[in-house]
Formats: C-alpha cells, structure tokens, sequence
C-alpha cells in the first residue's frame, strides 16, 4: 500500500508540475487554435475580444471586431457565417459564448495588431472518433476499484488466517 | 450479531450490484452521444460521481475525527481511516477520469486552473493523511495529529465547489448545487443518467467502505489478541 502510494504521488507530481504530455497543436504561425474560454465585451457592451487554452495551456487573448470573419457550427452543426467586413457582433457574441459552453475549439488567424481577421470551427469532431478515451477512463476506473476490493479481500483472508492462529496457540498454552 | 451483519452487507452489495447494471445500461445504451464531444462526453457519468464521493468522504473523514477528538474512542479513529483509504481510490479515479477527457476535449492532460489544482490537492490530503498514519509510531498523538490533518483536508471540498465559479476557467460550470449554472443546464436524459450513475457509484462507496470497515474490525482483534498475548509473555516471565 505504502509503495502503491508513493507511486501514485510521483506520477501525478510530474503531470502536475511538468504537463510533459502536451503536444504542439496550438500556434502555428499567425494561426492560433485553441478551447474558447472567454468571451470579452467593451465599456459599450459589444464584443470585444476573446481568449483561447491552446493545446500547450496557454491562454491567447486577441480582440475581434466588424472586420473579423466567423465561421461557426451550432450544436446540431449548423453553421453560421458572418457578412464579410460587416459582422453582427451581437450575434458574434452569442455564437462564442455557445461554443464556450460547449468547449469547443476555433481557429482565429490573428494580425499583427493583436486582433482577429477570422475565427472559424477548427474540426467537426465525430461522435465515435474518441472511443479509445471512453474506454481508457472506464478501464482504467474500473481497474483501480476492482484491484482495491481484491487487496481488501486478501487482506480479510490474511487477517482471519492470523486470528485462528493466534486463537489457536492460545488454546493450546 | 455477526450473522445479520453478514446478511445486511450481502443485501447491500446487491443493491449496488444492480443500480451499477442500470446505470451502466444508462451510460453506454439509453443516453445518446453528446453531438460536440462525442463518445468521450460519457466519462462524464463516470467522472462526476466519482468526484462528489471523493469530495464527501473527506468531510465525512473529518466528521470522524472530529468526534474522535471529542470523545476519545478510538473506533472513530478507525472509521476515519476507513474512510480515507476508499475515498483516495475514488479520488485517484477521479483525477484520472478527468485527465483523459481532458484530452481530446482541450487538448491538453492538464492544464494549472483552479479546480484541477484544488482537486489534485483533495487527492494529495489523501495521500498525506494515510502515509503520516503508515510512518508515525501508533498511539493516541498519531490520531490526534491524523484528526486534524483532515479536519483542515474537509476545507477543500467546498474551494472545489465553487472554483469553477469564482475563477470561470475552461473546466466546465456546476450543474447541479446552489451555483449551477442555468446557461449550463444539461438535457433531461443526461440529467437523468447522470444522477442515477451518482446513486450507484454512492452505493459502490458505501458497499466498499463496508469491507474495509469489516478489515478494520479484525485489525482490532488482532491487536487485542496481541496484546493480550503479550500480557501473558509478560506474566510467565
């Protein structure tokens, strides 16, 4: 049990304060892809920015305005385009806030001022692509449950066998 | 006595043997993938059960020790440490449960938020609690210190409650609980299943924590049976 926990607190040490596992998927170039995590609005109340978790864990803030393009699916995948140079951004901002809910990850191609010139859906994701992570997390769940009802039982067994013992040189002092 | 605790911790795995089925057959049959995340969306059913038992061991720990510190007897102590020892296996569950959704939905394993960090800190109080009572010599000062270490452990479970609202990161928003959000609100099916898998995982808890109750009672005898064996040792010579 002793070595079972020193095990566990190294692995999840190194995932914590290392977060070696991450791969590159975010930037590249003037391209950013990332998790919608906020949905930023002016002094005004109209959209004004938006910020994103890239696959490294960086958060990359960028502004938006009329002139950024959308290309956004709703959750039966519908998708909405904005005018060109001319985007609703009421409706801008409803959109984003649906795909911050949903976490949904965009692609925005930032210019060299810090803001947007198009934020669209990175992917369709397919409702079986990720099978192989349903699987991982109910195995592996499972697996640590089922191994500690299995230590619990030989551990019961063990003790039993240990008290007739005892019992029994008792008997016969 | 022995006899009807038997049968009632029979009758009780049954229970949970059959409202584990159900909720299995929920979570994989009657409920229907989530359109955006797809498959994965059902570790959901697996994840949110398992952290709220993990959270409510540890004031359910605390309350032991508590009473432990109040009235001295030393089977509150045991009952804590029961306790502790099945809630770190359902909080490690939970950790990794989240660590692989986490993956194909964010990208990343793990990123630095708050209420990953408060629940991998639930998880190190575990750890901390159990190793301190492995490595310090037994007696009345190791379950005195045990106590309090995890009466201040129970002070993470509501900062992970309510992380998700005071610092709205990517981790998704309560939905169920006085600050669930309305906007977050999730359809009746997954309501549904959500709640009933939270019954059986509640009930897997409680079936669990009974056998290791059941070791922590032959724990007793065996240090009493030492004990007296010792006396006698003691006596001859």
């Amino acid at each position: 049990m002793k070595s079972a926990l020193v095990t566990g607190l190294s692995f999840l040490l190194v995932l914590a304060v290392g977060n070696t596992f991450g791969t590159a998927y975010g930037q590249s170039g003037n391209l950013v892809t990332g998790v919608v995590v906020a949905v930023h609005t002016g002094d005004d109340g109209a959209l004004s920015g938006v910020a994103l978790v890239t696959s490294e864990g960086e958060t990359v803030q960028f502004a938006v305005n009329s002139a950024t393009s959308f290309g956004l699916e709703n959750a039966v995948g519908d998708r909405w385009v904005s005018d060109s140079g001319d985007t609703n951004l009421g409706e801008a901002e409803t959109k984003l806030r649906d795909q911050q809910r949903r976490q949904q990850q965009v692609t925005a191609q930032l210019n060299a001022d810090g803001s947007a010139s198009s934020v669209v859906q990175a992917r369709p994701v397919s409702v079986s692509s990720n099978l192989g992570y349903l699987f991982a997390a109910f195995a592996i769940g499972w697996l640590a449950l089922m191994s500690y009802v299995l230590y619990l039982g030989q551990r019961h067994r063990s003790l039993q066998h240990e008290i007739r013992q005892m019992q029994g040189s008792e008997h016969e002092d | 006595m022995r006899i009807k605790t038997v049968f009632n911790r029979r009758a009780l795995h049954s229970v949970t043997l059959v409202a584990m089925v159900f909720a299995l057959w929920m979570m994989f049959r009657w409920v229907p993938s989530d359109i955006s995340q797809g498959a994965v969306q059902r570790i959901l059913y697996l994840h949110v059960p398992v952290a709220w038992v993990s959270m409510v061991a540890i004031v359910v720990v605390a309350f032991a020790s508590v009473m432990y510190l109040k009235t001295r007897d030393p089977k509150w102590d045991r009952r804590a440490v029961s306790v502790a020892e099945v809630g770190l296996v359902f909080g490690a569950v939970m950790l990794v449960s989240g660590i692989v959704w986490a993956r194909p939905v964010w990208l990343v394993w793990w990123t630095g938020e708050a209420k990953l960090t408060t629940a991998l800190i639930l998880f190190f109080i575990y750890v901390a609690y159990l190793m301190f009572r492995a490595y310090f010599p037994p007696g009345d000062q190791r379950r005195r210190i045990a106590a309090v270490i995890a009466i201040l452990g129970a002070i993470d479970t509501p900062i992970i409650y309510f992380a998700s609202v005071l610092f709205q990161e990517s981790h998704p928003p309560a939905v169920i609980g006085p600050v669930a959000d309305d906007s977050a609100a999730v359809g009746a099916q997954i309501g549904l299943t959500l709640l009933v898998s939270t019954v059986a995982f509640t009930l897997l808890f409680v079936s669990i924590l009974a056998e290791r109750l059941g070791v922590a009672r032959l724990e007793e005898e065996v240090d009493e049976l030492r004990t007296a064996a010792n006396g006698m040792r003691a006596a001859e010579a």
